[in-house]
């Protein structure tokens, strides 16, 4: 039997009445990058804040490593990398202040952290006030926050948002050189970014997943070989991720992030 | 294994607020001066009202309530700081940590008591160079520090229980500013108790603020030590409120 990083089965949410995850599964390997992409309100991000510990499922199970997140949350938590779609960073605090005080939520020791600071280049800027770096830098040291204990899941809501294409290939090649021991949740809305990083795709829809796999496995799925990854989105679910599908709430959220980054 | 993560959280939490507020010196002495007002212009004002019936100068009765009520309005400010985190994205990060929800309100709080120490002792301090007559020595300062902190804890725990219910600054700061003036006037800051008809009574003995005023008013207005009462029943209002806080501090996310 394969052994799955992490297992989502039949994960339901509902807030007042409204159901935002009717019942989702999926299961992410070691070394792969599985994305989840939907429009605004499909449920991504309930889906990556559950598995996260964050708030509670209504029903259904996450699993990881085989132990359920219910079980020992402290420990489980111990086991994932978790950046935002919000930035998390402290702005008021230094590049060092901000991975080292993280770090220690983790147990993580002052020489890993310096190592880490070194290994994305910011050793000479490490005492800089954070609200002075670029969009590209914080979203960078945010994910080295998540990689700082090592985990064994990685999950990103929405990395790239507010960022540049040239930050945008930096993150993806960042990810891309990490992900060898651990298994990556992405969420994004992004299809050339989920083209590029991940390895397994499902596409969602008002709280459910249409369908899942690879770019392959899904362009034969509407049995065009040649599809793009958009193409195939408004194939199955009827909508255009172009479209503007944005409540007035996500947009205030994503022009925050875009304000805060640029 | 939770209570070590417990405390790990806690400090490192502790740690973050202590190095923001190192970052926001001018914060601390402009927060200062306000109590300073209220001791200048009103103290000055109602020091010649002859029914208020207190032993000593009226300076004196009302700086520990002038102080107590600085650290209630210093820690009320760490519910807008907890929602205003929430909106930048640090309370995800922290929640997502492998430390409880409790260690995330318990390091906020234990930092309003240490904020609240730095306030008290410059309004002291300032006090004494108007010439207000307090009581200063090793036991009350060191019982004062005591007093200050349980209330920082008590009103900053309150205050983020009223974040939590009600998610965003403007409905925050609506129910704030319409609880905030009753605690006060509803305590023995500027009055004593037997001033007050019945009904405030019962409002003033259950009211926190009026416990925080007493201790202090004891230590520094009455040079006694005996503040076993104030601390027994403000260590209570603060667990209360510290164990609702760490509850609810989920629906702010949610």
């Amino acid at each position: 039997m394969e052994e799955y990083f992490l297992e989502v089965k039949d994960l339901k949410k509902s807030y007042s009445g409204f159901e935002a995850l009717k019942g989702i599964s999926f299961e992410v390997r070691k070394g792969e990058t599985f994305g989840l992409i939907g429009t605004n309100g499909a449920g991504k991000t309930t889906t990556i804040k559950i598995i996260a510990g964050i708030i509670q499922p209504t029903s259904g199970e996450v699993k990881i490593q085989g132990k359920s997140i219910k079980e020992n949350p402290i420990k489980i938590k111990s086991q994932i990398g978790y950046v935002p779609q919000d930035i998390s960073i402290i702005p008021n605090l230094s590049a060092y202040e901000n991975l080292r005080l993280i770090g220690k939520l983790y147990g993580v020791s002052k020489d890993n952290v310096e190592q880490m600071l070194k290994a994305i280049n910011l050793w000479d800027r490490k005492d800089s006030i954070v609200q002075t770096f670029s969009g590209g830098m914080i979203r960078k040291l945010e994910i080295t926050m998540a990689l700082l204990h090592s985990p064994k899941l990685l999950l990103l809501d929405e990395p790239s948002v507010g960022l540049d294409p040239n930050s945008k290939l930096s993150i993806w090649n960042f990810l891309k050189s990490k992900k060898q021991d651990m298994a990556v949740l992405i969420t994004t809305h992004d299809m050339n970014e989920a083209e590029r990083i991940c390895d397994r795709i499902a596409i969602m829809k008002k709280g459910q997943i249409v369908a899942k796999g690879t770019l392959e496995e899904l362009r034969e799925l509407i049995g065009d070989k040649n599809a793009s990854l958009e193409e195939i989105f408004i194939q199955l679910t009827g909508e255009n991720i172009e479209e503007d599908t944005q409540d007035i709430k996500s947009i205030r959220k994503t022009r925050n992030i875009v304000k805060r980054l640029s | 294994m939770w209570f070590l993560a417990f405390i790990r959280g806690s400090f490192v939490i502790l740690e973050i607020e202590l190095r923001k507020m190192i970052r926001q010196k001018v914060d601390i002495i402009t927060r200062a001066f306000q109590p300073l007002i209220w001791i200048l212009l009103f103290g000055n004002v109602f020091k010649n009202i002859k029914s208020i019936p207190i032993k000593g100068d009226y300076l004196s009765f009302m700086t520990p309530g002038i102080l107590a009520q600085s650290v209630m309005f210093v820690s009320f400010f760490y519910g807008i700081s907890l929602i205003w985190d929430k909106d930048q994205g640090q309370i995800t990060r922290f929640l997502s940590a492998p430390i409880p929800y409790s260690s995330i309100t318990t390091g906020k709080a234990i930092f309003s008591g240490v904020r609240s120490l730095v306030q008290a002792f410059l309004i002291m301090i300032l006090s004494k160079a108007i010439n207000v007559n307090i009581y200063i020595n090793i036991y009350t300062i060191l019982l004062s520090i005591v007093v200050i902190m349980l209330s920082g804890i008590c009103f900053a725990s309150f205050s983020m229980l009223i974040a939590s219910i009600f998610k965003n600054v403007e409905r925050f700061m609506s129910v704030i500013q319409i609880i905030t003036m009753p605690i006060f006037f509803s305590s023995s800051a500027l009055y004593p108790i037997s001033l007050m008809p019945r009904w405030l009574k019962v409002v003033a003995f259950l009211n926190p603020l009026t416990y925080s005023v007493e201790g202090l008013r004891l230590l520094l207005y009455k040079n006694s030590i005996d503040i076993g009462m104030p601390l027994a029943v403000l260590s209570l209002y603060s667990v209360v409120f510290l164990v609702f806080s760490a509850f609810s501090i989920k629906k702010l996310v949610n």
